[in-house]
């Protein structure tokens, strides 16, 4: 689902669940001895129902296995570091590695996977990739002491900017880097 | 006045004294985003970690207070493990404000491992922080271990989870009241010792430099602080229970087996629902991920489908009386409805993944908190309130009902809207590729500044009757 549907979706759920508690507020103006206690059976059944299928349409659609048949065309090594990425189609070990791999802006391919494999020098940082357009189109954790593996294909040319996610400090919120995707 | 009287008016006098100031911090670091202000990075994070701190904390305490208050109705409440939660609680709090402001403490009121042994933090104040917390957990640990104690001593603790309705037996009687408290209480116990463990990790990195596995970190951090809050909200839904029914002139509620069978679940599925915090750490085994969806999923069904319908179905046709209380409880439930919507919409990992860490998170979570667990506790308070003086607030019933949910519902709309445009949370400044951040935060600011104009005459109504019953012969 696409941002946009999130919040469509919600509006429209927030709105029925406002519309509902608004009637019943309405209905307290006059008394009548009722009972609703048959109905609570369905209204459960319902909502179990509803999750049930929920869950299932969206279970299957799990970022963990994306692309995971094909061989991807780029592996991109990913350091994160209090307050910059750094960027490399080399491993990053060393503190040097680090440095060099510093300020470059590598060219992805358009319409090819590229795994991202992403790692933390310090603290954790989240590696989110926002498209030309402004809008994150993935992301993934750059933990200390584990690689996380973000397989992508972008669909998008343009310079996409790899923005720090996770808050990791007072200097955070600059903690960037850039690629082009052509 | 009893003594419990007092306490739960101390409670209250600390609580309401302390939700304008952290209302104020979070209203500067909007306005800092929206570049109307000029604050500096340290400060701004400051203000961040205090506003998350004190707003967990104060709804905490506040929840509990209610609790012990209204316990007493079926078991006998001894009035020293509170006062000893009390006491814990305020030597935290100020070690707490003496960290962040004297020691510049910024790493959020969750903080990730190992990020205090990074942070521009005075290194006296990142030990002070870890005191603080363990003054903190251990006050919360004995006043919740002396209310299971004094609910055992009454009910034995197969009766405590209704296990009897459970098999369709309708004596002896379990009040739902009983079962919610219980359930509470036994669903915290592990995440205090979660939090135990975390701390004695930190404190040995700490002492000798040996360093910790980031995940299981980031797990034991999530599995406190999740089950934290997720907590504080079943102890606002047990005083609903306890309390509205005779709000709207009805029969107490009583235990039936799916409501026996519901918080019996919740016990259960709370403890797993944290993982949805750890979707986009890609090495957390797959099976957890799949754990933590079903059960964020399924966490909200019993307590939602429960709770709802017997609200709901109280106020329908009653011809209540509106007052402060009833209104608080009935649009509190409607608003922890509506924020567990966003919540369980962010919990799908598809969803997270292009959703995780933006403003979509404290959209949610300050909808199902400030227009949710707060009105739960702001509902107790009032019913406290006009329990010790008569004065049900009529005066103030309209236009604080009115702006606060009105400012309430703007300021959360402008978190959704932002979040939905991939805006980050957690940030003094928005990049330049963010630019929508700027006029959302202006907007959510104003709004907010509409919630402080109903709590500031609120909390002096609030103060002027508590203060009586503190002080009273």
């Amino acid at each position: 689902m696409s941002q946009g549907t999130i919040l469509m979706l919600f509006l429209i759920g927030a709105f029925i669940i406002a519309a509902v508690f608004w009637w019943f507020w309405q209905s307290s103006k006059t008394a009548a001895p009722v009972s609703a206690e048959p109905l609570r059976r369905w209204v459960f059944v319902g909502l179990v129902g509803f999750v049930g299928i929920f869950t299932a349409l969206t279970l299957s659609r799990m970022p963990y296995f994306l692309y995971a048949s094909e061989t991807p065309a780029r592996v991109i090594h990913v350091v994160g570091r209090q307050f910059a990425f750094a960027l490399s189609e080399r491993p990053i070990e060393t503190d040097g590695d680090y440095a060099a791999a510093l300020g470059q802006t590598l060219v992805l391919p358009l319409g090819q996977v590229v795994e991202f494999r992403v790692t933390s020098f310090d603290v954790n940082h989240g590696f989110a990739l926002y498209a030309p357009n402004g809008r994150i189109v993935a992301q993934v954790q750059a933990m200390p002491g584990y690689i996380n593996r973000l397989r992508w294909r972008f669909d998008q040319p343009g310079e996409y900017i790899a923005q720090c996610l996770e808050y990791c400090g007072a200097a955070h919120a600059g903690m960037q880097a850039r690629f082009v995707v052509e | 006045m009893t003594a419990l009287d007092r306490l739960t008016a101390t409670w209250i006098i600390t609580v309401s004294v302390v939700f304008p100031i952290a209302i104020l911090f979070g209203i500067l670091m909007r306005l800092n985003q929206a570049n109307v202000l000029e604050l500096s990075s340290l400060t701004f994070y400051s203000l961040m970690t205090a506003h998350g701190l004190l707003m967990v904390g104060i709804w905490f305490v506040m929840s509990m207070a209610g609790v012990s208050y209204l316990l007493q109705r079926y078991v006998n409440v001894q009035v020293w493990p509170a006062t000893v939660g009390y006491v814990l609680t305020l030597v935290g709090v100020g070690l707490l404000l003496a960290a962040i402001f004297g020691g510049d403490l910024h790493t959020g009121w969750y903080f990730l491992y190992p990020l205090p042994f990074y942070a521009r933090t005075s290194e006296w104040a990142t030990l002070v922080f870890l005191l603080s917390l363990g003054s903190l957990g251990i006050g919360w640990f004995i006043w919740s271990l002396g209310l299971l104690v004094a609910i055992l001593r009454r009910y034995p603790l197969t009766q405590a989870l209704a296990w009897q309705h459970l098999l369709g037996k309708s004596t002896p009687e379990t009040p739902p009241f009983i079962l919610i408290t219980t359930t509470t209480l036994l669903g915290l116990i592990p995440a205090f010792i979660a939090a135990v463990i975390l701390l004695g990790l930190f404190l040995i990195q700490y002492a000798s430099g040996a360093t910790q596995d980031a995940l299981l970190m980031k797990n034991l951090t999530f599995f406190f602080g999740h089950t934290l809050v997720n907590e504080m909200l079943y102890f606002g839904i047990a005083t609903l229970y306890e309390l509205f029914p005779a709000l709207a002139g009805k029969q107490p509620y009583k235990t039936k087996p799916f409501v026996a069978l519901a918080w019996n679940l919740v016990l259960v599925v709370v403890w797993t629902a944290y993982f949805h915090h750890l979707y986009m750490d890609f090495v957390q085994p797959t099976v957890v991920q799949y754990i933590g969806q079903l059960a964020s999923w399924i966490a909200p069904i019993p307590a939602v489908a429960v709770t709802t319908f017997s609200v709901l179905g109280t106020v329908y046709r009653s011809g209540m009386k509106w007052w402060l209380a009833p209104t608080f409880f009935f649009a509190g439930v409607m608003f922890w409805i509506i924020g567990g919507l966003g919540a369980i919409l962010d919990a799908i990992v598809a969803n997270n993944f292009v959703l995780h860490n933006t403003l979509w998170v404290p959209a949610h979570f300050h909808t199902y908190n400030l227009l949710g667990n707060v009105l739960f506790s702001l509902g107790f308070i009032t019913w406290f309130v006009r329990e010790k003086s008569g004065d049900d607030g009529s005066r103030l019933y309209r236009p604080v009902t009115t702006l606060y949910l009105l400012g309430g519902v703007g300021f959360v709309l402008a978190f959704y809207i932002a979040g939905s445009l991939s805006v980050m949370r957690r940030v003094d400044k928005y990049p330049a590729f963010v630019s929508d951040g700027h006029l959302w935060a202006l907007v959510g600011g104003l709004f907010a500044l509409l919630v402080l104009a109903a709590v500031v005459p609120f909390v002096i109504y609030v103060l002027r009757r508590c203060w009586r019953v503190v002080f009273s012969a």
